[in-house]
């Protein structure tokens, strides 16, 4: 008889308790299978919605802007970028480019006496096509012709501004002249974008309608790039490019982590969901060290009368360790199923916790619905920590059990 | 064969002190069928205990064969109840998970033994303690006489040199209690083993070849038949 029998047998001479410890593994595990999931879908999204709208994997700017953003230095832009282009997707790693000018601006509304902010983008459709999905985002309309007076914008700002397709709205902003300016443009598409501080503000018009209206031409107020991780990374691509770009004007070639060190936390917050996953574990862990310890004091006469027929202290541990393992791998199997299948279930559907509660929030590019994505590696880890903690949560209790003499365990 | 000197054994239960031996010599030889009685607290199951490895005395010393087993380290002395010692119980203890084959063949288990041959020597002292066709039952199917069967034979199927009972027919009704007595006693001639009852049972007494009555912690008497 060996002894993974007997650890079998004796799991089932209480059902309900050994279903409550393994009832315990399986929650902790199923939780930290869906948090893994939902933190690595919200990490990549917060990613995406970064390079695509905010900071780019890299951004090229005048080294001046930076310094004087808060002032909204439209003048401070780079000339010449058509040479500049070039020599940026020469590079290996570059798989997108997106040239644009923001433009913070006012829009009148009602009678006029109340004004909405908003935040123009001119891009060049043509390249912005393959740099942003509007496949996913423009669900109304269409892309703006180059050279004219047409806009995109955000749905939440199509409601605000009361402006469906066809429908006209006027912009006032500080030209490149320090001077103001304003144009009208009619809405030809309807953008649902991810993140709803952005949704509210964003106006996207051709670039040469932009240069034209912040009397920039021939001039871009930055340059944003998509590398391909696979090639290199944001880091390596932003200082290679630092380093080989040329310019009329003094360049800053930034990657996003640089462009906003709140994008440097999401490294960190890798170790927060380690953490979190220790909290949880710990927590399950407390439940089983209870059971074992009830199922010691119930069994301590058993332990006598094994040690009396010569069952040593380590194999008595074995046999508690080998109870434990079994309940653990029962339990983090289970969890894990549920976890895989709940995070499954909303990487299709997405999960939308935050829309009402972002609104107008800088979000460091956090989209408002998150979708889960599974990932093979941390659910090994959630499956090997189970085991590993309930394995662990035993030795302690099993340990003792085996250290009380056969004749102290035979009075019990 | 068995060589107990001087043993003495004090027990403290908060700030009381209880002798339990003071000083107790005895000499046991290979085979015997012995009885240690007396009253409640006289020592008799500490005694036992203590020839049986399972409890340690504060002085004296306790010989098996040529070797003093009580300065022996926690794993060699479970190696020796292993391979030397067999017990049997008041309340059987039998693992309720096992049936009375498995229970049995643990025993040989524990000791390293290929599983064919302890196939066929489980099987063969099931048979010997009347249990045949029954192998397969869990305790709880089980009569009391019935368990006290398999405990005995989970005891004796590694021919231990000493097989230690602490009042093995407490839990019985007089009829069965016999059937027991009489059904370790054949045992006891078969296997050659030493057989060394704690009891305060008459019959017990009555069955055994001596009788070594305790009193307080002492020898009272010690009468071979």
């Amino acid at each position: 008889m060996k002894l993974y029998k007997i650890a079998l047998r004796n799991i089932s001479r209480n059902k309900r308790r050994s279903g409550l410890s393994a009832a315990a593994i399986a929650i902790a595990a199923a939780a930290i299978v869906f948090l893994f999931a939902f933190f690595a879908g919200m990490l990549n999204d917060m990613r995406t919605n970064m390079w695509t709208y905010l900071t780019g994997a890299v951004r090229v700017r005048h080294s001046d802007f930076d310094k004087y953003e808060r002032l909204n230095p439209v003048h401070l832009a780079i000339p010449g970028y058509d040479a500049l282009l070039k020599d940026i997707m020469a590079d290996p790693a570059v798989r997108a480019v997106s040239p644009r000018i923001n433009f913070p601006g006012r829009v009148p509304v009602g009678e006029g006496t109340e004004k909405i902010n908003v935040m123009g983008v001119g891009v060049d459709f043509a390249l912005e096509a393959k740099y942003q999905d509007y496949e996913a985002t423009l669900t109304e309309g269409s892309l703006p012709r180059m050279g004219t007076r047409e806009a995109l914008i955000g749905r939440a700002l199509a409601a605000k501004l009361d402006a469906g397709i066809g429908g006209k709205f006027t912009v006032l902003s500080q030209s490149g002249s320090r001077g103001s300016n304003a144009y009208t443009f009619t809405v030809v598409g309807i953008l649902d974008l991810p993140i709803a501080g952005l949704e509210t503000l964003m106006v996207q018009v051709p670039l040469d309608t932009a240069q034209r209206f912040l009397w920039l031409p021939g001039q871009v107020g930055e340059i944003l790039l998509k590398v391909d991780p696979q090639v290199d990374s944001p880091e390596d691509a932003a200082l290679r490019l630092g380093k080989g770009l040329k310019s009329e004007v003094p360049l800053n070639v930034w990657d996003y982590k640089q462009v906003n060190g709140m994008a440097a936390m999401m490294d960190l917050a890798a170790s927060i969901y380690d953490i979190t996953a220790i909290i949880f574990f710990l927590l399950a862990s407390t439940v089983i060290i209870n059971t074992t310890i009830m199922v010691i004091f119930e069994r301590m006469n058993e332990i006598g009368t094994l040690a009396a027929m010569g069952m040593k202290g380590s194999q008595l541990v074995r046999l508690f360790f080998l109870e434990a393992l079994f309940i653990g791998i029962i339990g983090s199997l289970t969890g894990i199923a549920i976890g895989m299948a709940v995070a499954g279930y909303f990487g299709g559907a997405g999960l939308n916790l935050f829309s009402d509660a972002m609104e107008g929030m800088d979000t460091m590019g956090m989209g408002s619905v998150i979708y889960p994505v599974l990932n093979f590696k941390s659910t090994v880890m959630v499956f090997v920590y189970s085991v590993l903690v309930t394995g662990l949560a035993t030795w302690w209790p099993a340990r003792r059990a085996a250290k009380v003499t056969p004749v102290e365990a035979l009075r019990y | 064969m068995i060589k107990v000197t001087n043993l003495h054994k004090t027990y403290t239960a908060g700030e009381l002190e209880v002798k339990a031996l003071r000083g107790v010599s005895l000499e046991i030889g290979r085979g015997e069928f012995i009885a240690l009685a007396g009253p409640s607290g006289s020592g008799k199951t500490t005694l036992l205990n203590i020839i049986g490895c399972i409890d340690g005395a504060d002085s004296g010393d306790v010989k098996i064969g040529e070797k003093s087993v009580m300065n022996l380290k926690k794993n060699d002395q479970a190696m020796f109840r292993r391979d030397n010692l067999g017990f049997v119980f008041q309340s059987y203890n039998l693992i309720p998970v096992l049936t009375a084959f498995e229970n049995v063949a643990f025993s040989l288990n524990l000791m390293g033994i290929g599983e064919g041959d302890i196939r066929e020597r489980t099987m063969a002292i099931l048979k010997e303690v009347g249990l045949e066709g029954m192998e397969n039952r869990r305790p709880g199917r089980l009569s009391g006489g019935q368990q006290q069967r398999v405990a005995i034979a989970r005891a004796i199927v590694k021919n231990p040199e000493i097989l230690l009972a602490d009042e093995p027919t407490a839990n019985l009704d007089s009829n069965t209690g016999r059937e027991i007595l009489e059904l370790m006693k054949r045992l006891n001639q078969s296997h050659q083993s030493t057989f060394i009852f704690a009891t305060h049972d008459p019959m017990v007494m009555d069955f055994a070849d001596r009788l070594v009555r305790l009193h307080d912690g002492a020898i009272e008497s010690d009468t071979r038949r």
